[in-house]
């Protein structure tokens, strides 16, 4: 079975793609033509993992939509992390609209992923409120990640 | 006294041990059992000055051992500090109210805080060498530090790898080179699985055929047909190639991309967690433990050791409680050639004393301690005592510094003083400073003429380079790349040079200019073998071989190992095992050498010499047999 599924649906103007499993080798951007909608939603709630394979043909496939509006949702921290180091990893014309932020409770070790939404937590501007997170034992919890380096493409978005 | 208690619990707070008193024997006493390095005292004291109390303690402890700063509510005249700064040669004034912070950054901090405990100011590549002073860390937390890696040197990629192996992790390592080239390593449970770089050289096809698996022409004719199925899986289903020979290149294809990684250029490094599916064939613990080894020995440079150890001087050095007598690691030949090494390690020394005073080369150690921190079997002792002998200790340390950054250009030093300080931010005078708070005060010119000397030295070399880079460095990057150009290709050209030499059997001249330029340009590749092939020429001529011999084992483990799957590399290795007698080794080195490249006049003769000594050696068998058997039926 294929370590990844695509799902392109298309409504008037708008293509919506739902990328689920681990982007790697397998996944190969010209069989999952994307270039008819004049914006593009994508959906990466779903989407475990990425290599360098990976990461290559994702460029390749934002760069044959170029003109098109790209609104990426649900970034899981696999995504983001590329976003802040690969160049065009992010595209020109790409918005994140959602992303998750890992946290974390030493004492319990309970870790959470909570999902920062654009003009809530955060803006083109940047990070403008960290929400109080906390685990199941009512304890608060904390960003687990490095904040310079983690918002870092937040700049850019 | 409400205020030195506020100061001594900031201190604390901040991390620091901080003994506070209003009585001046008591701080003579607490001085003369421990070690401080920086003294807050009042102008104002009980029945003394400050200013005379320093004054009077200076002889026993100069500036370069004991740092002061002064501060007072009274005395807030500019003359009256110029006067007390000089007197005292403290390094700071401070006028109350003044804020705790502002306080702090007087306290430089002390060589001990390099392995103390992992902070959230430690930047993330002190984490993850700070891991080298914890006995015990969790899977997680050496996930965590990988995950906050950001920018890393290619030096730093055989520990982060064997990180992963220990750490058990799965998921895939993604590396960015200052090109914007991707790479990945892919791990499962901690078995690397799949290595993926930007790389046409260690391209599948080409190994197979070089190693005498594949005919081109197959390969031609596969790589012609349309499938969705991968090259590999083809030829197999083709029966053009067994799975046992595929499994074998494609072990040899992650040695020699996971070795290409580890070069002298940054990378940007994030970490995947992810579940990946084991698959064969994959790379274990245990072959990490080799290819960790084969890195440490060939493909790190001495001056990338010397600076990640360079501030660690005063450390000493134990035996983790994972280390045992009969650890495979020490069948490997960076221990079992220099037998003795771990015990000089961690005989109690400070690494300082270590190198002033060792049976080994100062390399040796550090390619040995290196390896044994990554595997976890050394650690260093954070409880250690430091070393009474701060001066020496400095000293030491500022020769290091000055050997490591004088005659450079001025990028080589920003990298040092970079990677000595860890320091992440784009301002240089900063950094700068980071490096100055590392020296020291300055050294009391009267006291310590040569260590003012060295510091002054020190200083005047960063701050030209602090003028020449500025706050850019990539700025002057193009010219470095260019004057790397210019080296690359004089390298070239003595490369070309030494196999001529080689090529003519003119091994002294060949040796001569191998140590000429060795140690001028870094990466040559193939500098290692030419070594190796003039070595063993001259050893042939040699009635005592067995002193160059076992200086050739020691340069055979320099050899990078990507360079082993080279037709030269089977050839110098084939002109060894012949040396040593062993002419079967000798004819099957020759043999792949050929396979690999069949045009190489050297091998052909080699192999000629080495089938004809072996078949001589058949005629004399056969004919003293048939001597033997002739002599029972000879009338006598």
């Amino acid at each position: 079975m294929s370590k990844i599924q695509v799902q392109i649906q298309k409504s008037a103007d708008v293509m919506r793609v739902k990328i689920a499993g681990v982007i790697d080798e397998d996944f190969i951007f010209s069989q999952h033509p994307i270039n008819e909608g004049k914006t593009l939603d994508f959906d990466l709630s779903e989407v475990k993992g990425i290599n360098s394979c990976g990461i290559r043909e994702w460029i390749k496939w934002m760069e044959t939509v170029k003109e098109a509006k790209i609104n990426l949702q649900h970034c899981p921290k696999v995504i983001v992390d590329q976003m802040n180091m690969v160049q065009g990893f992010l595209p020109a014309n790409g918005q994140v609209q959602s992303f998750f932020v890992p946290f974390y409770n030493e004492d319990s070790g309970e870790e959470k992923m909570v999902e920062f939404v654009s003009g809530k937590e955060f803006t083109d501007q940047g990070l403008v409120s960290m929400p109080k997170v906390q685990d199941s034992a009512g304890q608060d919890m904390e960003v687990d990640v490095i904040e310079s380096k983690y918002f870092k493409f937040l700049k850019r978005s | 006294m409400q205020f030195q208690t506020a100061m001594k619990s900031y201190f604390e707070k901040e991390g620091y041990e901080a003994f506070a008193t209003h009585e001046s024997e008591k701080v003579v006493q607490y001085l003369n059992n421990n070690l401080i390095s920086t003294l807050f005292v009042d102008c104002l004291l009980p029945g003394l000055s400050g200013v005379d109390f320093i004054e009077k303690i200076r002889k026993k402890f100069p500036p370069a051992v004991l740092e002061v700063v002064l501060m007072s509510g009274l005395f807030k005249d500019a003359s009256f500090e110029r006067d007390a700064l000089r007197a005292t040669k403290a390094i700071g004034f401070l006028k109350k109210p003044f804020d705790l912070e502002h306080a702090l950054s007087f306290v430089k901090p002390t060589f001990n805080q390099v392995s103390s405990e992992l902070e959230n100011t430690v930047s993330p590549r002190e984490a993850l060498y700070g891991l080298f002073s914890k006995e015990k860390v969790s899977h997680r937390d050496k996930r965590k530090v990988i995950e906050a890696l950001d920018e890393v040197h290619g030096f730093d990629l055989p520990y982060i790898y064997s990180l992963m192996v220990e750490s058990k992790n799965s998921g895939h390592l993604n590396l960015v080179n200052s090109k914007n080239e991707l790479s990945s390593v892919s791990f499962c449970m901690g078995n690397v699985i799949g290595v993926d770089i930007a790389d046409n050289q260690s391209r599948l096809g080409s190994l197979l055929i070089e190693s005498g698996y594949l005919l081109k022409e197959d390969l031609d004719t596969f790589l012609q047909i349309e499938s969705s199925k991968k090259l590999g899986e083809r030829l197999i289903l083709g029966s053009v190639l067994s799975p046992h020979a595929f499994n074998i290149v494609l072990m040899n294809q992650m040695s020699i991309r996971l070795s290409r990684t580890i070069n002298e250029a940054k990378y940007k490094i994030n970490f995947v967690s992810t579940d990946v599916d084991l698959t064969e064939p994959h790379i274990d613990s245990q072959k990490m433990t080799y290819f960790l080894h084969d890195w440490i020995t060939s493909k790190l440079t001495k001056e990338w050791l010397v600076n990640n150890y360079l501030q660690l001087g005063n450390q000493r050095l134990r035996k983790a409680s994972q280390f045992t007598t009969d650890h495979s690691i020490l069948s490997l030949p960076l221990m079992s050639h220099f037998s003795g090494v771990i015990d000089e390690i961690t005989n109690g020394k400070t690494l300082s004393e270590i190198f002033e005073n060792t049976k080994f080369s100062e390399e040796i150690i550090l390619r040995a301690m290196h390896l044994l921190l990554c595997k976890g079997l050394l650690i260093f002792q954070v409880d250690a005592k430091v070393d009474q002998s701060m001066v020496q200790n400095r000293i030491r340390f500022l020769n290091k510094l000055f050997v490591q950054i004088d005659k450079k250009h001025p990028l080589e030093i920003y990298d040092v003083v970079k990677q000595l300080t860890n320091f992440t931010e784009n301002s240089t005078l900063k950094m700068i400073e980071s490096l100055k708070s590392m020296m020291g005060a300055e050294p009391e010119p009267s006291l310590q003429p040569e260590v003012y000397q060295l510091y002054i030295k020190i200083l005047k070399i960063v701050d030209e380079m602090a003028r020449v880079v500025g706050d850019n460095p990539k700025a002057l990057k193009e010219e470095l790349e260019r004057q790397e150009l210019t080296k690359k290709m004089n390298s070239t050209q003595a490369l070309e040079e030494i196999r001529q030499y080689l090529d003519r059997s003119m091994f002294p001249k060949a040796l001569e200019v191998v140590n000429k330029i060795e140690g001028k340009y870094s990466h040559l590749e193939k500098i290692a073998v030419y070594k190796i092939w003039a070595k063993l020429g001259i050893a042939e001529t040699k009635e005592n071989k067995s002193a160059l011999l076992k200086e050739v084992e020691t340069d055979f483990m320099q050899v990078p190992p990507e360079e082993r799957f080279e037709s030269i590399y089977h050839f110098v290795s084939g002109l060894k095992f012949k040396l040593l007698g062993d002419y079967i080794n000798a004819k099957q080195s020759f043999e792949k050498a050929t396979q690999i490249d069949s045009s190489s006049l050297a091998v052909k003769r080699e192999l000629q010499n080495v089938q004809r000594i072996i078949d001589q050696k058949k005629d004399v068998l056969n004919r003293d047999l048939k001597d033997l058997v002739s002599g029972f039926f000879k009338k006598k």
